[in-house]
């Protein structure tokens, strides 16, 4: 199916964007940027459109996903599936047919329960089904197993090849050129920014490259020498021969318990599956030159175990003609979310790969909001699920990328527990108290492939976590070691945090510009602030530590290691006499939190630990065991406590240390759910979930702690003035629940008076104030101050149900921070 | 399936009322039960076409009573974790179009009141707010109760089958019951397509075989089987499950929303009825026959407030046969006459609504020493102990179906 594209002979020499890879992605963004008006488009296509995996895709389109920005994403793939063919006059073959999704057993109806709340509140359809009424929108489903469904009644389906061609189409009559037949050979990188894009056929100088490559996206970036953590993966389906009694208004239908979907096809179905065990694709040498519109052998082998589960479901297919079982390479990702951004290494190299299967689903959203980020130069939404900076060194590795990505697709189906950890490829990053916490009975997650203790389990308790949607196992282990820290003193192991140091005689300028907060602050003084885009949107919160005059030390959250480093470096003004260098490695940091933590410290080392001369939020080297010890006096738990920065190799000296003088203390061990927990008491916001860049520090509450006051300019300053002038529609507030048996994750709607104002960005139990606790933010368009949020009656919707919740602009433990201050 | 062996108690017939009275039996400490149903899977007839809406608002006292326990019993369901009914309480709207109809509605509401059921007069732009769709204007007066809804039938029997299992009754599918046995004025057992079962008591819930089975205990009691039909159209705009039922008496209709289509149905003003011996025992009922006068006449009835009926496409149509009876009312309890031979049937399509209570009711018709008035009120004994002509007891139950939402009912 080749389409009237311009022939592969002239390469334009120059062009703003070049998108490699002419699948429904590239296309896709090809098309939004020319509705951005950059037209100066050119697409590149090794051999022709649709020819990597957009043609054997599937074409379902469900919108509900694990993370709720990107089902947004994919509630605005479905609008423009809608109009596509109008405007450009080619078929999509969409269809709102509507999309199904079954429930075997209670735990998974609850986590639908759950989604249904968070697609209520962003105003996505979904409405919960009895098996009944199930079977009433697909009769040839056996329903004897069912306890609930759920039917979005906007989803739908679409030819992939003719979605792709459609977008393609759009592109080009807005002025973008596609050139089949052209594959790219490397990069011009000048300074650390894309020059230019070598071919087979020539150069093209540009701006802008996108990797738009699919199952060869990691192939494209290494030429670049850009990490982009993709791995193919075979993907199944069969088709069958006409079915009686299958119609074409048929809803898409997925039933994860079992592993598979069914899509209506010509009469018969479309069924696959995302099995327990996949099998990745990796040929010994790479993947073929000239691998091009083909597909794997199929594996009738591998398909056998999700063809009974769905012959459970429909019996009508153990008797159904088969015509084909396609097997064809996907690219999946380690996390199962896809990727897309500005690549930290090379500027200019933008990426939008790996789209797990439903690539379909997916390139609208995606196309567009890669296209506002090229044309805006920063994202245009809060897109961390899916931002290539997420990703660390680790990524590189091939065989943690194939296992780790095995583990993520495996999982696709199954239930999405909160707080669950992946296993593959695991430990690979520890810190040197691993040993010690692992027989001290730690129970270990990963974060950017840090190992790190989530909980300890006491004697004859097995350190395993069991995941529930209700309260797990690990709930009042977790209870006891919050309460310790409150009424003792906890030892926390915080290696894993990000630690940068900024030098040179520019670091003051450059850190001042880049910092909300004001950070010109004498030595030894510790700095809370946010770092501000132009919209005054939140890109980072991290504490600065000013060692010197020259030289600051910055100490951010373990899962931002790239992003801010990445943030920071962008953002010092040209010209600045600095460097920022990466030392997270080389220290180890130990929390020492609790009323009792003076009393432990004060034995170990000779300084005066007294508030006078130690007061909160200032930082002085300490020896400890022989260690020169950098204590900062600061805490993400709320209580007295000290932040021990610590040169890796006497971390162990020290850990030891102050476990045998904390004794008669009940020092103890703690882990990463009670920092949770604890944080969340006394309203400390996270990056990534309470505050985002789609957050200011204004509607966060954060405004003390940005220099609002001084002449100073910074980076969002002029965004904020005007936010303060014209008034927030939004405000970060604290909610407090009394019903004991309501568990709250994050994500409930809140409601006011029976309005819908927001939802939870955080939810938890505070273990010492012994209420359900969360943090949000509640809008008004017609703006929001004090009175407003303090009038009301306020609910939060949890799975579906409504329960009474109390606002309040404080947190629910100590707000006046005066345990932080003993 | 479960095993057959002997039981205290057979209950015959597995619909809506059959796993209802199972349920309450079972509430009540009775579990030595065997319920049987002749075909295969259990809700399979007129339950299955039932259009599951759930009213509590009634013209006595203890018609309302018997609806709330009923409710009181779906929301206990549905809030468990396992074999939910698909219950729904989104409440519903009466709406009146003329001022007859508004004066019935003051009085159902001072019986509601006296009930205990909470219920209140609303505006019509507070109707329109729950109904968007809908064209308020010619409505006199709209009587919103809150606590009203809908279920899934075949979900609400599977939800009674499973509670009662687990209380140790046995439900058997696929078994035919051909006759009962007696001696000495009471019943000692039924005989079925699997062999004898000895019993001491047969509960009647065979649906549109309750007169069949009642003849087998030589009892002849005026069951009629009434067509009823009601369509789902197509999706059509504003629908959603969460909407509230709505009931147009004086349009003779009923609605509520399924998924995403219209769910619409009434009484028509022509029934069609059989006479019990149209079809034997054990066969299934006539096949019915779509009647698309009928679907047609509902829609000209609600086109003043949804002027779109018209335009929507049908996408199922429901059929089955209810079973009325001359007076309207139940019949629920033993006879005199045959001890040890229960019934409970004659629902005038409350089967499935009404299942709960019914059960309750059957309990205590059989374990309360001295039932109350309202019960013995339901006995069969009402018919069996006066003549009564078969063609007019059917005409009268034509005419129970015809003025179903009639004034004064």
């Amino acid at each position: 199916m080749a389409s009237d594209t311009d022939q592969a002979v002239q390469l334009p020499p120059r062009a703003r964007v070049v998108i490699i890879g002419g699948g429904v992605v590239g296309c896709s963004v090809a098309y939004h940027l020319t509705r951005l008006g950059w037209k100066d488009v050119v697409v590149l296509e090794r051999k022709t459109l649709t020819g990597g995996s957009t043609f054997h895709a599937a074409g379902l389109v469900g919108q509900l996903r694990s993370s709720a920005s990107i089902t947004q994403l994919l509630k605005y793939s479905v609008d423009l599936y809608g109009k596509l063919e109008s405007e450009t006059g080619q078929a999509t073959g969409w269809k709102a047919n509507g999309g199904l999704r079954l429930a075997c057993n209670n735990e998974r109806l609850a986590e639908i329960k759950r989604q249904a709340t968070s697609a209520h509140s962003f105003g996505l359809e979904m409405h919960l089904l009895s098996p009944s009424e199930a079977k009433e929108l697909w009769p040839m489903m056996d329903v004897s197993d069912l306890v609930g469904a759920a039917f979005l009644p906007t989803d739908g389906q679409a030819s992939p090849s003719d979605l792709c061609q459609a977008l393609a189409k759009g592109a080009k009559m807005e002025g973008a050129q596609i050139i089949e037949g052209c594959r790219v050979t490397g990069f011009d990188i000048r300074d650390g920014r894309v020059a230019g894009v070598q071919t087979e056929l020539g150069d093209i100088e540009c701006e802008i490259a996108v990797n738009c490559c699919g199952i060869w996206a990691r192939e494209c970036g290494r030429l670049a020498n850009v990490s982009v953590p993709v791995q193919a993966m075979q993907h199944q389906y069969l088709i069958t021969e006409p079915i009686e009694g299958v119609t074409a208004d048929l809803p898409t239908l997925r039933d994860p318990d079992r592993l598979c979907y069914f899509k209506e096809e010509v009469g018969g179905f479309a069924m696959g599956g995302y099995e327990l065990e996949p099998m990745s694709w990796t040929p010994p040498d790479g993947i073929p030159r000239d691998f091009h519109f083909q597909l794997l052998e199929s594996d009738w082998d591998q398909f056998e175990g999700l063809f009974l589960q769905a012959v459970g479901r429909v019996p009508e297919l153990e008797n159904a003609g088969i015509r084909q079982l396609i097997n064809g390479p996907e690219a999946f990702t380690p996390d199962g979310s896809f990727i897309l951004g500005e690549s930290p290494e090379v500027r200019g190299f933008f990426v939008g790969a790996g789209f797990n299967a439903y690539g379909i689903a997916a390139n609208g959203g995606a196309g567009r909001a890669l296209a506002e980020w090229i044309v805006g130069g920063e994202p245009s939404m809060d897109l961390w699920p899916v931002d290539i900076r997420r990703f660390g060194e680790y990524h590189r590795d091939t065989k943690f990328l194939i296992e780790r990505t095995i583990e993520a697709t495996g999982k696709h189906y199954t239930m999405a527990w909160p707080s669950e950890e992946h296993e593959s490829g695991r430990p690979l990053k520890m810190s040197p108290l691993y040993e010690r916490l692992k027989s001290g009975g730690g129970c270990f997650g990963s974060k950017f492939g840090w190992e790190r203790p989530n909980w300890f389990a006491p004697d004859g308790v097995k350190p395993m976590d069991e995941p529930s949607y209700g309260r797990a196992n690990w709930f009042e282990h977790v209870a006891s070691e919050h309460r310790h820290t409150r009424e003792a003193v906890s030892l926390f192991d915080e290696s894993s945090f990000a630690k940068y140091l900024l030098a040179g005689p520019g670091a003051e300028k450059a850190l001042s510009w880049i910092c909300a907060n004001d950070i010109a602050v004498p030595p030894g003084r510790l700095v809370y602030t946010q770092l501000c885009n132009q919209c005054g949107g939140i890109e980072a919160d991290l504490t600065v530590c000013r060692l010197d005059a020259d030289q600051f030390y910055i100490v951010t959250g373990t899962g931002s290691a790239t992003r801010d480093f990445n943030w920071i470096e962008r953002n010092i003004p040209d010209g600045s006499d600095v460097v920022l260098t990466d030392v997270s490695m080389a220290t180890a940091v130990l929390g020492l939190m609790g009323p009792l933590a003076r009393e432990v410290l004060t034995q170990a080392t000779d300084a005066d630990l007294s508030s006078d001369v130690f007061p909160f939020a200032t930082s002085r080297e300490l020896q400890i065991a022989g260690a020169t010890v950098r204590a900062m006096r600061v805490t993400f738990v709320g209580e007295l406590g000290w932040e021990l920065h610590i040169p890796s190799e006497s971390a162990g000296a020290v850990y030891d240390r102050l476990m045998e003088l904390g004794q008669l203390n009940g020092i103890a061990n703690a882990g990463y759910r009670a920092i949770d927990s604890l944080r969340l008491e006394k309203g400390y916001r996270i990056w990534g979930a309470d505050v985002t860049p789609d957050h200011t520090p204004l509607e966060a509450g954060l405004g003390w702690a940005a220099k609002l006051k001084t002449d100073t300019p910074f980076l969002g300053r002029e965004a904020l003035e005007k936010q303060k002038a014209d008034g927030l529609a939004k405000r970060l507030v604290f909610f407090t629940v009394d019903d004991p048996e309501v568990v709250l994750l994050g994500r409930e709607t809140i409601y006011r008076s029976g309005k819908r104002v927001g939802w939870l960005t955080s939810g938890g139990f505070g273990h010492t104030v012994g209420q359900g606790l969360g943090i949000g933010y509640v809008r008004n368009a017609g703006g929001v101050d004090r009175d407003f949020l303090l009038s009301g009656d306020y609910e939060l919707e949890v799975a579906c149900e409504r329960v009474p919740a109390k606002l309040s602009m404080q947190p629910a433990y100590d707000p006046k921070s005066e345990r932080v201050k003993m | 399936m479960d095993k057959l062996g002997d039981a205290e108690i057979v209950v015959i017939g597995g619909g809506g009322v059959g796993c209802g009275v199972v349920h309450s039996l079972c509430q009540a400490g009775k579990t030595d039960v065997l319920l049987l149903e002749k075909n295969e899977t259990l809700a399979s007839e007129t339950t299955s076409q039932a259009a599951g809406l759930v009213g509590q608002v009634r013209t006595s006292v203890d018609r309302v009573k018997l609806a709330m326990w009923s409710v009181k019993t779906f929301s206990e369901m549905e809030a468990e974790p396992e074999a939910k009914p698909g219950w729904r309480q989104v409440g519903s709207l009466r709406v009146a179009l003329t001022d007859e109809r508004m004066a019935e509605f003051e009085q159902m509401k001072t019986t509601a009141d006296k009930a205990g059921l909470e219920t209140a007069f609303i505006s019509n732009d507070e109707a329109k707010a729950k109904w968007p769709m809908f064209d308020f204007s010619p409505a006199k007066t709209v009587l919103w109760c809150p606590s009203d809804g809908y279920l899934q039938p075949n979900d609400l029997a599977m939800a009674y089958a499973h509670r009662a299992r687990q209380k140790g009754a046995h439900l058997a599918t696929g078994v035919t019951v051909k006759g009962i046995r007696m001696e000495n004025g009471r019943v000692t057992g039924v005989d079925t397509s699997q062999g004898a079962i000895a019993c001491d008591t047969v509960i009647n819930a065979a649906g549109a075989h309750a007169w069949h089975v009642s003849k087998m205990a030589g009892l002849e009691l005026p069951i009629f089987p009434v067509r009823h039909e009601y369509f789902v159209s197509v999706d059509a705009k504003g629908m959603k499950p969460e909407l509230p039922v709505m009931r147009v008496p004086d349009a003779s209709l009923y609605l509520r929303a399924e998924i995403n289509g219209l769910l619409l149905g009434g009484w028509e003003p022509e029934s069609l009825s059989l006479a019990p011996d149209d079809f034997e025992n054990g066969q299934t009922p006539p096949r019915i026959e779509e009647d698309w006068d009928v679907m047609g006449w509902f829609i000209e009835q609600i086109a003043p407030l949804y002027g779109k009926a018209a335009d929507l496409g049908v996408r199922s149509i429901f059929k089955g046969w209810p079973t009325f009876v001359p007076d309207g009312k139940f019949i629920i309890g033993e006879s005199r006459r045959l001890k040890g031979f229960v019934m409970a049937g004659g629902c005038n399509a409350h089967g499935v609504s009404g299942s709960a209570g019914i059960g309750r009711h059957v309990v205590e018709s059989m374990l309360e020493p001295l039932p109350s008035d309202y019960v013995r009120s339901l006995s069969p004994d009402r018919f069996l102990d006066n003549e009564w002509n078969s063609a007019k007891a059917q005409a009268k139950a034509k005419r129970i179906y015809e003025t179903y939402y009639g004034l004064g009912h």
